[in-house]
């Protein structure tokens, strides 16, 4: 692949919006992802009680293996949302950008 | 912090196991069930080793299997490499033990993949060919960082190999009844027949057969655990809390996040040693391009997901079935020391609810499992001897693929001796902090770089250097003066650094340190460098030029 391939690709305006709403989208579940994180480590360190309460009166489940098992579902849920995004909506602007590309190379 | 330094070790290996609470005289007798079982998956695992053989040809067919893996299968290997003996053996036996703990133990373990899925995957796929190095050393120095990253590899999978050999031994010695010498030899034989024949072809098929095994495997055992309780959690709690020692507090967190900086070193140390270990990243180049990886890594994650929360069922489920029988005692006595050790709760519940047989069953998976990472680690080595050092660095890229492949296979064989020879010599010494010192070089020499050359534009050469050797470096020397090596092994009598997971301190300083060199590198050659990164972004960020599948 040439160095003024990628020069071009570059410089398109869509390479660049592609870029950009990924790295939006990216970032936002990432952050997403350490705040539910580190929120329930912080409430283990800090809260314990809580995580040991119960949800209701004579129920066995207590909060912190609900919270514990949304968070298994809530991950992967993100996962595959970012999937979804990433293989569809981002990969048809990435293939569209190299059609554009050939396109213009033909011409 | 005594009590959590353990686990964090018994997590990704065997090595719990090792520890000088298991002696000899616990050596079970002859287990026909489990070595039946275990022949089966031989000669199943060693037929497909044979066609694969026949078709890896190409040293792109050795290294990443011609990118020919479909994404659920390579997510299969990937919870594979994942699942191992110990957390299904380790984490069983914790939630037996402590409760709650185990539970969050699971969850920060899990909570890796979706990171290493939304930083890694993408742009490790696109500018990777064969091996991490390969991402590292994409616009910098070849010779010089490649053979740094090789180092690095190397190092991690050297203390990982060896801390699955001696657990692997130990394991088989109480499963199977057979001898720890005779263990490790069958280990290291089959590994390298299945890596010079099969490479990554085999070895992946090796791990998803295993994967596949230890998922069903474990979903019977609680399938036929949780029929006593009519299938309900609130039952099971109920009689768990009635049963055990902690009582209400069975559910509530102990002392495992006691102290903050050490769940945090802990838990980086996780998250970010998964995205240094070579034979993990190594997955990433078997697929056909992005899109599949992306895909392997969310089937990873709900394998893992799933198979976590089995798990922990399994260990509450434990408490009431396993507690209570004599019979899992050792001298019949019971609330005393269990027969094999703490980590065999999970196989005496086997036994209680299914019988010898699926107590056979679950041992054979549990070999297989051991068989399976012990494999994908000497590739692993093998593909950094062989492509980074020896094609690349010293041959300069002149090397021809059958000699490449030649270097290849010797270095697996070379590596499974010394894989045997080392599982020999630390027959009796705790090798505990071996799994802890490959973690925190993964975390602190392999990541930085890596992350830094896919992320950063500004990293140099000089950099890089600095940072991988200061990480790997500092890694090793906290571990060697923390507890697990200075005390524990070189019996002194206090440790001279007070932690044993390395990777808060010593990741942040690699990350420094290449930081600060880079800024400081005024050199043409960093200035080519930091430009080349415009071309190494747009690579990454779309594939283009990105290595494909290759046709058969």
């Amino acid at each position: 692949m040439s160095s003024l391939l990628y020069a071009r690709v570059r410089a398109s305006a869509q390479f660049q919006q592609l870029v950009a709403r990924r790295n939006r989208f990216t970032l936002s579940l990432f952050l997403l992802i350490l705040t539910t994180f580190y929120g329930y480590i912080a409430l283990v360190s800090l809260w314990p009680e809580l995580i040991a309460r119960r949800l209701t009166e004579g129920s066995n489940m207590t909060f912190g293996v609900a919270a514990g098992a949304f968070l298994f579902v809530f991950f992967c849920a993100l996962s595959a949302f970012y999937v979804y995004r990433a293989n569809g909506e981002f990969d048809r602007l990435t293939q569209s950008l190299v059609a554009g590309l050939e396109g213009e190379q033909g011409a | 912090m005594k009590k959590l330094l353990p686990l964090a070790l018994l997590l990704h290996s065997g090595l719990s196991l090792a520890s000088p609470a298991l002696d000899a005289g616990q050596r079970q007798p002859l287990n026909l069930h489990a070595i039946g079982m275990f022949m089966v998956f031989v000669l199943f695992t060693l037929c497909i080793t044979w066609w694969a053989a026949r078709r890896t040809r190409s040293t792109a067919d050795f290294y990443s299997a011609g990118g020919g893996i479909l994404g659920w299968q390579n997510g299969l290997a990937l919870a594979g490499d994942y699942m191992s003996a110990s957390t299904l053996l380790g984490i069983t036996a914790l939630i037996y033990t402590s409760g709650m703990d185990g539970y969050i133990y699971l969850i920060a373990f899990f909570a890796g993949w979706p990171v290493l899925l939304l930083l890694m995957t993408e742009r490790l796929r696109n500018l990777g060919r064969f091996t991490f190095a390969d991402i590292t050393s994409y616009r910098l120095d070849q010779g010089k960082v490649r053979t740094m990253a090789a180092i690095g590899s190397l190092t991690v999978v050297c203390f990982y190999l060896v801390a699955q050999m001696v657990g692997a031994g130990q394991l088989i010695r109480l499963l199977f009844g057979l001898d720890y010498h005779i263990a490790l030899v069958i280990v290291g034989a089959l590994m390298m027949l299945y890596v010079t024949f099969g490479g990554m072809v085999a070895t992946t098929w090796v791990q998803i057969i295993k994967a596949f095994l230890l998922l069903v495997g474990g979903s019977l055992v609680l399938f036929l655990a949780m029929r006593e309780f009519d299938f309900s959690y609130d039952t099971l709690v109920s009689k768990a809390m009635e049963t055990h020692a902690l009582g209400e507090r069975l559910l509530a967190p102990g002392s495992l996040l006691a102290d903050p900086l050490t769940a945090l070193s802990l838990s980086l140390g996780l998250v970010f040693g998964t995205a240094g270990l070579p034979h993990i990243l190594m997955r990433f180049f078997t697929v056909s391009d992005a899109r599949e990886a992306r895909k392997s890594v969310l089937y990873a994650t709900g394998f893992i997901g799933y198979f976590f929360n089995v798990i922990f069922l399994l260990g509450l489920a434990s408490i009431v079935i396993v507690s209570q029988q004599p019979q899992f005692f050792e001298g019949g006595e019971v609330g005393g020391k269990l027969l094999g050790g703490g980590n065999m709760v999970v196989m005496h519940l086997a036994q209680a609810v299914g019988g010898n047989l699926l107590l056979g069953f679950l041992s054979a998976v549990t070999f297989a499992t051991i068989l399976a990472v012990v494999s994908g680690l000497a590739l692993a080595g093998a593909s950094a001897i062989a492509h980074d050092l020896y094609a690349r660095v010293i041959m300069k890229g002149a090397a021809s693929e059958r000699q490449e492949l030649r270097v290849t296979k010797l270095a697996t064989l070379g590596l499974g001796l010394v894989a045997v020879a080392l599982g020999m010599v630390f027959e009796n010494i705790n090798v505990a902090f071996m799994v802890a010192l490959a973690f925190g070089i993964a975390a602190s020499a392999n990541f930085p770089v890596l992350f830094l050359s896919m992320f950063w534009s500004g990293l140099t050469t000089r950099g890089a250097l600095a940072g991988g050797y200061v990480g790997l470096l500092s890694a090793m020397g906290f571990v060697v003066f923390s507890k697990l090596v200075w005390v524990d092994v070189l019996n002194f009598a206090e440790p001279l650094f007070p932690y044993t997971q390395p990777a808060l301190f010593s990741m942040p300083l690699a990350f420094l340190l290449a930081y600060a060199v880079s800024r400081l590198d005024r050199t043409a050659r960093a200035k080519a460098e930091r430009a080349a990164f415009a071309d190494q972004f747009v690579r990454g960020q779309t594939g283009l030029g990105a290595s494909g599948a290759v046709d058969h």
